[in-house]
């Protein structure tokens, strides 16, 4: 049996002076704090979110509460996976609206989150070796 | 004749270590926290410090920055004692200079030994002979070994001790237990926790020694939940509080059943992860792999069943809210499969859905953990469901 505990590779970064755009430590956790998985899932979660968010906005238009309720679902979980704190309460609150069958506050609430995932990527922008990802 | 500082609180562990040393020929002084090692260490000039880094008061990350900023032992080597579960102690350890880092719960004597040769090379001097025949288990684990008793028996000494302890110890946990799901307010609970936190490191390290694979990894993976919720209380809640629970009742389990010599080995596992979304998926097998746990993972409820009819399975997470088919659907079919009848699935929920733990069961879900969990929470669950499954029969 190997008992060694390998040495790490990069190290995660301290969460101290960070907006709380998103949660740093969580994000650090899911990611052990290497610079390549945090651009993977960055990546993924842009691409994700982004089509969830055209999803969401298709069913708005088309009156659709229980696609509304499920997107929502799945855009909250990934987003509370890995720590987008202000984001999350916006598509849960989406998500137990619609579940009701109430609409009226869900455009307010889309634009809302929309505007949530600029200021992540503007605020992951700013992050050594994060800069360069854009969203589709 | 070379000499060796060992810092760590656990006095048996500390003794073990100390007479293996000593009977090796190494001259060796130990010490119970940071503090005391330090005050030390300047008189004693070791050639090399073993090290716990779970120390009362003083971190042990504290002990190694300030051996390293000496300017006459900065450079000794550092060998200390870690939980592979907490990995940014083991980074934190890295980054503060450590020259090795072990895991404790899966770390013998006899392999301590071959790496203070490995570090220091040989003691330099006649191995000692220390008096051991005529004496209980519980002298022997505080004087073990004549250079003629071997390892085997040496390690089954210590093994006796600690099984006649897990009574009075799984008495003492579940006191502990029982107080925090009773616990009048957030501090008392916390007080609680750490408490508990701090038996459970002992008892990882002393299962480490002994040999007990099984009851040390499951001791360390609830060490690292413990310390994350005594470090963060706000993941303090309904999940992270019932998977302790069910964490401490299991050792007690393990106690009775999983003390067999030819059941140290931690168990392989194949398991399967089913959840439409990429990212919360990605999370689930993450935190399998802090486990070493091998895992399939799959977007589509229909792509699983076809897998959970074609293969067997030791555990399988399933999303909840899935387009087509949900999970409890998923897992009602899956009760159908004859050779998935007795499979653990625990299925992965939001917090506010916690309700639906009812329906949970009623589908034939073993168990439920909330979204978004501690990986740590759900690499406890998993080692749980999956050494449960490997455990011989309980012989009456």
């Amino acid at each position: 049996m190997n008992n060694d505990i390998t040495p790490p590779g990069a190290g995660a970064d301290s969460s101290a002076g960070r907006p709380a755009t998103m949660d740093w430590d969580r994000f650090s956790e899911v990611t052990g704090g290497d610079e390549e998985t945090m651009r993977e899932l960055i990546e993924l979660f842009y691409r994700q979110t982004t089509q969830q968010l055209s999803q969401i906005e298709a069913a708005l238009q088309a009156g659709n509460a229980d696609d509304i309720r499920r997107v929502a679902h799945s855009c909250a979980g990934a987003s509370a996976t890995l720590g987008m704190v202000h984001l999350v309460p916006l598509l849960r609150a989406m998500e137990k609206q619609a579940a009701a069958g109430d609409l009226n506050e869900a455009p307010t609430l889309f634009q809302s989150a929309k505007h949530e995932f600029k200021q992540i990527q503007l605020f992951l922008a700013t992050q050594p070796g994060l800069s360069s990802i854009q969203a589709p | 004749m070379k000499k060796v500082l060992i810092i760590e609180d656990d006095q048996i562990v500390g003794n073990v270590y100390r007479n293996k040393l000593t009977v090796d020929g190494y001259e060796v002084q130990t010490k119970p926290d940071g503090e005391s090692g330090l005050e030390i260490i300047n008189s004693f000039q070791p050639d090399l410090v073993m090290l716990d880094l779970i120390l009362p008061n003083m971190s042990g990350i504290e002990v190694i920055r300030a051996i390293r900023t000496s300017p006459t032992l900065g450079r000794v080597p550092v060998v200390v004692f870690s939980n592979t579960y907490l990995t940014n102690l083991i980074q934190d350890a890295w980054k503060a200079g450590a020259t090795k880092c072990l895991s404790k719960s899966s770390c013998s004597p006899k392999e301590v030994l071959e790496v203070v040769h490995a570090t220091i090379g040989q003691s330099g001097s006649v191995p000692q002979a220390l008096p051991a025949v005529g004496l209980s288990p519980e002298q022997k684990a505080k004087n073990p070994g004549s250079p003629t008793e071997t390892d085997a028996e040496f390690q089954a000494d210590l093994r006796k001790t600690f099984i006649d302890s897990l009574p009075a110890t799984l008495g003492v946990l579940r006191q502990n237990l029982q107080g925090l799901t009773r616990a009048p307010n957030e501090i008392d609970r916390l007080k609680l926790i750490y408490e508990l936190y701090r038996r459970i490191h002992a008892l990882s390290g002393n299962a480490g020694i002994a040999g007990l694979v099984q009851i040390a990894h499951m001791a360390a993976a609830l060490e690292a939940l413990l310390k994350e919720l005594y470090e963060k209380p706000k993941n303090i809640n309904q999940s992270t509080l019932r998977t302790v629970a069910a964490s401490v009742d299991f050792l007690g389990t393990l106690f009775e059943r999983g003390t067999l010599p030819e059941i140290q080995q931690t168990p392989s596992a194949n398991v399967l992860v089913v959840d439409d979304e990429a990212i919360s998926r990605r999370a689930v097998v993450y935190a399998l792999e802090k486990a070493h746990l091998k895992s399939v993972n799959v977007e589509d409820p229909a792509t699983a069943l076809k897998l959970l009819t074609e293969n067997n399975f030791d555990l399988v997470f399933l999303d909840v809210d899935m387009p087509g088919m949900s999970g409890f659907e998923l897992c009602t079919r899956l009760r159908n499969l004859e050779h998935q009848k007795r499979t653990p699935v625990v299925f992965v929920t939001s917090l506010n859905d916690f309700d639906n733990r009812t329906s949970s069961m009623m589908a034939g879900g073993n168990d439920f953990i909330a979204k978004p969990f501690l990986f740590i929470e759900l690499t406890v669950k998993a080692l749980i469901h999956i050494l449960r499954s490997k455990l011989p029969p309980l012989v009456k």
